[in-house]
């Protein structure tokens, strides 16, 4: 009942807002007792926006990152997503969702190992059931400079090349919201300034809301907003 | 163009670069060559063997009759789809034509007027028997171009004009290839030595030597006249059912001169080999379906470990949880498809190759039809594999959360697996029972596998803590907190080794004990000669002639001819059905004869043997089969009529009788004395080796009174039976081997990633590469050494249960393989491990990481 009190309340902003996060609450059980991950979170991200997430190791920021991508389930609160309720849709809808919608981008890349830099970049499309892959797959990787390298494995790439192929893969389905966890966080500071610019350049050309959660103040300094997480709450 | 490519095609491409799919096509691959192959063979030994129990009488069944079979009886036979051809037999005197053809038919005429069994230079009493275009519908005849010449199957019958003869037959006419011999009013040509021919039996009258001459000359011979005594056979072959079809509707057919004989029944002791045959195979088949179906699920939970990364992402990127599983489900199906494929035909060429190599002899062409069964179940053992085994691990990818991409312990739900487990279980019953046929056999081994396995894992994971406690005062080993910390996979581990030392050790035992049981149930020198008529006056002289011929300790047993008169004083014609042949046999003349000591063949199942006091007492020891179908108890009273004589004899005991032990065997014994004044003769039985079959004509020529009898061929028909059996368990029990290597191998590399990476870390902390092969040695040696001693005691136990329930053959605990087991179980296991993982410690731990 107090949900449908609080959605009839809040229907015209919703509207207007693309990512809203209501008083999420994450808790995992560790042994007998429960431990709090993320406490009462409340956010609104606003469509085209681009947002940074920053706090130290251990706030907390992986874990509101899933649960704003429905990578995960909030234990209180939640997620509505382009005016979908994310508590509604079960594993596999969200998984859909996703793959509409949801672009990634991660610490550690998560190319799959078996695949050519090409092949990665096509993955996404595959699952979209989309024509003509490759054509879209090359397109993207020459935008961020890897069109020499399409058949190469992710092995035979250095770091900063493996995460312009992890770019090129989470812009090559258009997005309409990308979620970056610490993209920088395994790469030097040079090849790292390099990784923000690209990223920035092609969320300004496809107009993508952008959620960029880092310790890396540079990388935070990019963003129209900042948040600030410590011990798993927001602070101004 | 590349990306063409069918996706499955191309996700198959891509994942068979993992190293693991390899390995599960491989196991399946393997598994599907050892099944089809060995079902290709045993369908076609059981052809053989079904072929050789049927080659006694030439057929599954056989109706003889004085005259010709009736037109509408053949035609049934049609009608059912039976196989059928006719044979006509009759003894006859054989001679040899001279070179200037001066032998003439009248002085055969003469000869038969005398019509008695007679061994002369030129004038030799045959069975001829003249054979339809079919002969044999089973078993083998066989012949050879000279005299002692290796022989080789026939593939027809003898040409018209043309005679095939025993090879005892050459001396005694002092004939060769080529020569004529005259049979009846026409002359044939000497083509070949019969070496082999069917329907033979012990019981019969087959005292002559044979002579097979084709049908079509039958009429030349002009022995086909009103009252000559020659009988008829119809020689029958087919499927069961039409079989059983085919004997209610003509059993109330026969008048009581026919009679129909079935070949199984007459044949105790190869159906007995048979069902245990099929029972071994039936077992050795389980082990390789599970030991297969272990290796490849113990490596499809390695692969489907390895999978969690790439199926986090791509659920992570929107891949719906049935979008993976139909990835690797078709993927898996494509695979297991071309490797099945491949595997039946490969399995086909290894049974041609064996067939023509080893088991020519005794393998049977598989017909048209039955070529689709070996097919059939390398399909299902395809299917049971994939589905009962390669499965299970993957469908936990479905389950895996795509928040694994940010937190790397979030591993899938332990995923129920007791319905897949349940429908693994269900599938290797059906295999198992499709393959033997066998009801209790099936329910048996399927319920030992299971009881063994859960056991088994629970003794074992115990076991592992136990000695991972104690051994750390006892032993100075770092690495023994290893082996608890991976307690888990280390049980797995350790079961599989144990599941393989188990049934190598199981196997090795039955086999052994099998093939010795086998082995003792054909004398390797069984009598191959009876010789019958032996007069008390000679018996001396005879003895005395054959240990010139070096044949010695012979016994020579007493024979008289005697009739049952009557059984408690009821005269025994009214006791007996006459129409029932079996009992009708008893009215004939009965062979008897006396002994102080129990042959040892027979065995006393009622009452006492004769002792000393016994003799000259009316008192009698009567065969089981007899006093069966006689109605005879012990106690009872019997009255024989001797020659003149009138004798009353109590029954004081009841025998078995090995009929096939080739030795001559009598329905009743009497002790010594009673008997000793009547009128007698002596028969006796020895081994002749092939070569020297010209001492039975030196023994015609010397005792021309006496009768030879013949029984090399169903000797050598029985000996090559057991011999094929023993090859074939031998192959089997190598395709086993394999097997097992490959689930060897597949539990080796089943801990080979944690092993991975402890290593590095230990080479990155400063353990020496010396060091770090100890480690790893010795943990795989304690492996083995707990596999192996499993393995040892529950070979023995298994062995136990097997032999009580399913062999019906004694047992005793062997401990050769008890003590031997952990030995084998350290060098395999500690070989095999440092083997397999030894590439972990040569590369460098910078290398390792990338
Ligand atoms: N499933 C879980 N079980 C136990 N602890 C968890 C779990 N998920 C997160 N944590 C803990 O919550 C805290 C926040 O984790 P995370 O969101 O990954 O932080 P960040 O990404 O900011 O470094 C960490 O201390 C982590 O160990
Ligand atoms: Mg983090």
């Amino acid at each position: 009942m107090g949900k449908d009190r609080l959605n009839k309340e809040n229907r015209s902003k919703i509207r207007n807002m693309f990512i809203r996060a209501e008083h999420l609450t994450k808790k995992v059980a560790v042994g007998s007792h429960s431990l709090t991950i993320l406490q009462d979170i409340s956010l609104d991200i606003e469509q085209g926006e681009s947002l940074a997430v920053v706090g130290v190791s251990g706030s907390g920021k992986s874990t509101l990152l899933g649960l704003l991508a429905g990578l995960d389930m909030p234990t209180q609160g939640r997620v509505v997503l382009d005016k979908v309720d994310l508590n509604t849709l079960n594993e596999d809808q969200r998984a859909k969702m996703r793959a509409k919608n949801i672009g990634f981008i991660f610490q550690n890349f998560q190319l799959l190992s078996n695949l050519t830099a090409l092949e990665n970049v096509m993955l996404p499309l595959e699952l979209h059931g989309m024509k003509e892959p490759d054509k879209r797959a090359k397109e993207l990787l020459e935008k961020v400079g890897l069109i020499e390298r399409l058949q190469h494995y992710p092995k035979q790439l250095s770091g900063g090349e493996q995460q312009r192929v992890a770019i090129a893969r989470a812009f090559v389905i258009r997005p309409r919201i990308l979620f970056a966890d610490e993209p920088t966080g395994n790469l030097d500071q040079k090849t790292a300034t390099n990784i923000i610019h690209l990223l920035f350049e092609l969320n300004q050309h496809y107009h993508t809301t952008l959620v960029c959660v880092t310790h890396d103040p540079l990388l935070g300094k990019r963003c129209k907003r900042m948040l600030h997480l410590e011990g798993g709450q927001l602070v101004s | 163009m590349k990306y063409s490519l069918n996706p499955s095609w191309k996700f198959l491409v891509r994942n068979w670069k993992s190293g693991e799919l390899q390995l599960i096509a491989f196991a399946i691959f393997i598994a599907v060559v050892c099944i089809t192959s060995m079902v290709f063979l045993t369908e076609s030994i059981q052809a053989g063997l079904e072929d050789t129990s049927g080659s006694l009488l030439g057929s599954d069944w056989v109706i003889t009759s004085p005259k010709p079979i009736e037109e509408e009886i053949v035609k049934k036979t049609h009608h059912l789809g039976l196989k059928t051809t006719t044979t006509v037999n009759f003894l006859t005197m054989l001679t040899r034509k001279t070179t200037d053809g001066s032998f003439s038919r009248h002085v055969s005429k003469t000869a038969l007027k005398r019509a008695m069994p007679k061994y002369d230079e030129e004038l030799v009493l045959a069975e001829v028997q003249a054979v339809g275009k079919n002969y044999p519908l089973r078993g083998q005849l066989r012949t050879a171009v000279q005299l002692f010449a290796k022989d080789e199957i026939a593939s027809s019958i003898p040409e018209k004009g043309t005679v095939w003869l025993e090879a005892r037959l050459f001396p005694i006419l002092g004939l060769e290839i080529g020569d004529e011999v005259i049979i009846g009013s026409a002359f044939f040509k000497v083509d070949r030595v019969l070496t082999n021919a069917p329907d033979r039996t012990l019981e019969g009258i087959n005292m002559a030597p044979r002579v097979l001459i084709n049908e079509g000359d039958l009429g030349a011979t002009k022995i086909l006249q009103p009252g000559s005594r020659v009988t008829y056979k119809l020689l029958i072959a087919g499927q069961d059912e039409n079989l059983k079809q085919f004997k209610n509707w003509v059993t109330p057919k026969l008048t009581p001169t026919e009679t129909l004989i079935d070949s199984r029944q007459s044949r105790p002791v190869l159906n007995i080999a048979l069902q245990r045959t099929n029972r071994y195979l039936g077992l050795i088949f389980l082990v390789n379906v599970s030991l297969s179906g272990v290796a490849i699920a113990m490596v499809a939970r390695r692969f489907s470990l390895k999978q969690f990364d790439s199926v986090a992402i791509l659920r992570c990127f929107g891949a719906s949880g049935w979008w993976i599983l139909k990835r690797y489900l078709s993927n898996l199906l494509l695979l297991s498809l071309i490797v099945g494929a491949l595997g039946i035909s490969v399995g086909l060429s290894i049974y041609n190759a064996l067939k023509s190599l080893f088991l020519n002899e005794m393998l049977f062409e598989l017909p048209g039809l039955a070529i689709t069964i070996p097919v059939i179940i390398g399909l299902c053992t395809v299917f049971v594999l994939l589905f009962g085994f390669a499965l299970p691990p993957l469908l936990s990818l479905q389950k895996i959360s795509p928040l694994r991409v940010l937190r790397k312990d979030l591993d899938p739900p332990n995923l129920s697996n007791r319905l897949v487990f349940l429908f693994a279980i269900l599938a290797v019953t059906f295999l198992i029972m499709f393959q033997t046929r066998d009801v209790e056999l099936t329910g048996i081994l399927v319920l030992l596998t299971l009881g063994i396995s859960s056991v088994g894992l629970w003794v074992i994971y115990g076991l592992l803590q136990w000695v991972s406690r104690v051994g750390q005062f006892l032993i100075p080993l770092q690495n023994l907190g290893g082996i608890r910390r991976r307690g888990r996979e280390n049980a797995l581990q350790i079961l599989a080794f144990s599941l393989v030392l188990t049934f190598i050790g199981a196997l090795f035992l039955v086999r052994t004990d099998l093939l010795r049981t086998w082995k003792d149930q054909i004398p390797f020198q069984a009598p191959n000669y009876f010789v019958v008529n032996i007069p008390p006056t000679l018996l001396a002289s005879f003895k005395a002639f054959l240990q010139e011929g070096s044949i010695n300790s012979v016994h020579l047993d007493p024979v008289m001819m005697g009739r049952l008169v009557s059984v408690n004083q009821e005269p025994v014609k009214m006791q007996i059905d006459l129409s029932n042949e079996k009992q009708r046999v008893f009215t004939r003349l009965l062979n008897l004869t006396w002994s102080q000591k129990l042959q040892s063949d027979n065995r006393v199942v009622e009452g006492q043997w004769f002792s000393e006091s016994d003799n000259g007492k009316g008192v009698i020891s009567v065969e089981r089969g007899f006093a069966d179908r006689l109605n005879i108890k012990l106690g009872d009273k019997l009255d024989f009529q001797i020659s003149e004589k009138r004798i009353t004899a109590v029954v004081t005991s009841i025998r078995t009788v090995e009929w096939d032990s080739f030795q001559p065997n009598f329905y009743v014994i009497f002790p010594p004395k009673t008997l000793e004044n009547l009128s007698r003769t002596y028969i006796t039985s020895f081994y002749l080796p092939p070569e020297k079959i010209n001492f039975i004509k030196k023994i015609v020529q010397n005792f021309p009174m006496v009768s030879v009898i013949d029984t090399q061929m169903i000797v050598n028909q029985l000996k090559s039976f057991f011999d094929t059996i023993s090859d074939l368990v031998q192959y089997l029990w190598g395709f086993t081997l394999m097997v097992s290597f490959i689930l060897l191998f597949a539990a080796i590399i089943s801990t080979l990633d944690e092993r991975r990476e402890e290593a590095i870390l230990l080479r990155i902390l400063g353990a020496g590469q010396r060091q770090l092969l100890w480690i790893l040695l010795s943990e795989f040696v304690l492996l083995g050494l707990l596999a192996g001693t499993i393995g040892g005691i529950s070979a023995n136990g298994i062995l136990y249960w097997l032999s009580q329930t399913v062999f019906d053959l004694p047992y005793r605990i062997n401990y050769e393989v008890l003590l031997l087991m952990p030995v084998i179980g350290m060098v395999l296991v500690g070989f095999g491990g440092w083997a397999g993982t030894r590439s972990v410690f040569l590369t460098p731990p910078y290398r390792a990481f990338r």
